[in-house]
């Protein structure tokens, strides 16, 4: 749940960028904030363990003004996708208002998709949250990969795979050259928005 | 999207998030902005793979990752026998990812930094058609002084770990210690054990000739 202050008419809502290892979610991250840091002055966060290697999470805090007198703030958060960081994944999902699922289009990765998806249905199960009720954007990353022969896995498949129950916004994305990053990131603030005002009421 | 009485307000996040985050990518997908400064793709794809392997290893570093590093490597290696730049760098990334395999975890903090930039400056190095030679040649020499930077610090830090168990004994060097006192102390046990048996032997032998010798005396009478 948003942490809101009435006092100081400020709103802070989490959102998370799960999915499997080596997906591409801290590469969204770091996209939006190189491409967008002179407009947003924030800086990212990265919580590394002993070698430099990213175990922990990154996190990305930025302001997008006042809505309606109420400051709001917006903090993206990533999680470690390998299986056996799943204690960190729960830990970052506490108090998650928004999910940004990023699947891998490679045909290798399908299963880890699945299996991913499952993991973060559980992991809310937790926290006594639904992923159907939750305010949820899919993006399906990689996608530029098609263009050097690399085998990707058909929307369709995708689609049928992940999104089948879950009826969801989703998006064709490459993280690395940044195509429809922005756009993901925008959907699921605006979702997230629009859900924790449904709750107020 | 929004329900009408949650209107207003979404849309105006909209609007302050188009504000911030507008004309930045495309809505349909883009194919071409995939690495426009590397014109070949072709050329692009075993530096692709060896990216692939520099970010496994990077986020957790296995025997496969490092394998799977070190072949590409071989591979690139191959197909670049005559540029020395580039062997040059493949042998610095080679020698990092030997060190990797070895240490693992236990490897300086430093080395993923350098591993990542040696294999940026190859990148830049062998894909980009605008760098000059005396340009490759610099990039080559700053990867070398990093690398030997980071020789530097392996050193030091092995130096520094070597003069603090110098110092402080460890748990192991305790327990050996522990283990030659309990090991000396058993032997003088030893060596006690057996001194008082050979006096009590000698003790026996003697209570059994002081026995004969009066057994002897008693016989002798009794025959005389």
């Amino acid at each position: 749940m948003a942490f809101i202050n009435p006092k100081t008419k400020e709103v802070q809502t989490k959102i998370v960028y799960y999915g499997p290892g080596r997906g591409g979610k801290t590469t969204n991250l770091e996209y939006i904030y190189k491409k967008f840091n002179q407009r947003i002055k924030t800086d990212m966060v990265v919580i590394k363990t002993h070698g430099d290697r990213t175990l922990f999470f990154d996190f990305l805090p930025f302001d997008i003004g006042k809505i309606k007198g109420y400051d709001i703030k917006i903090q993206l958060y990533t999680v470690p996708g390998q299986v056996k960081y799943d204690a960190t994944r729960k830990l970052v999902l506490r108090g998650v208002d928004g999910i940004v699922f990023v699947a891998d289009s490679l045909v290798v990765r399908r299963e880890k998709n699945i299996l991913s998806l499952k993991n973060l249905r559980d992991n809310l199960s937790l926290y006594k949250k639904n992923i159907s009720d939750m305010p949820l954007v899919l993006q399906y990353n990689k996608r530029d990969l098609a263009e050097q022969g690399i085998p990707l896995l058909p929307l369709q498949t995708l689609e049928q795979d992940l999104n089948s129950q879950l009826k969801v916004p989703s998006f064709e994305a490459s993280a690395l050259s940044g195509t429809n990053v922005a756009q993901t990131m925008k959907k699921i603030v605006l979702m997230t928005v629009a859900s924790l005002q449904k709750q107020l009421i | 999207m929004v329900e009408e009485k949650n209107g207003s307000i979404t849309i105006e996040v909209e609007q302050r998030l188009d504000e911030l985050f507008g004309d930045s990518d495309n809505s349909s997908f883009d194919h071409s902005s995939h690495h426009p400064e590397f014109e070949d793709c072709s050329e692009a794809l075993p530096f692709r793979e060896l990216k692939s392997a520099v970010l496994s290893i990077d986020w957790e570093i296995t025997d496969d990752a490092i394998n799977r590093f070190i072949k590409q490597l071989n591979e690139i290696k191959s197909g670049y026998s005559k540029n020395k730049i580039i062997i040059n760098m493949i042998q610095i990334l080679n020698s990092l990812a030997v060190y990797l395999k070895i240490n693992k975890g236990r490897a300086h903090p430093n080395t993923m930094k350098v591993l990542k930039s040696v294999f940026s400056g190859l990148e830049k190095v062998a894909l980009s058609k605008k760098l000059s030679e005396s340009e490759k040649k610099k990039t080559l020499f700053v990867e070398v002084e990093k690398f030997k930077e980071l020789k530097q610090q392996i050193i030091a830090l092995k130096a520094d770990k070597a003069k603090k168990t110098e110092a402080k004994p460890t748990e192991e060097t305790k327990s050996k210690v522990k283990e030659t006192q309990e090991t000396h102390s058993d032997s003088t046990i030893h060596m006690i054990s057996e001194k008082a048996y050979r006096s009590a032997l000698e003790d026996i032998k003697k209570f059994i000739k002081v026995e004969f010798d009066k057994l002897r005396k008693e016989l002798n009478m009794h025959s005389s």
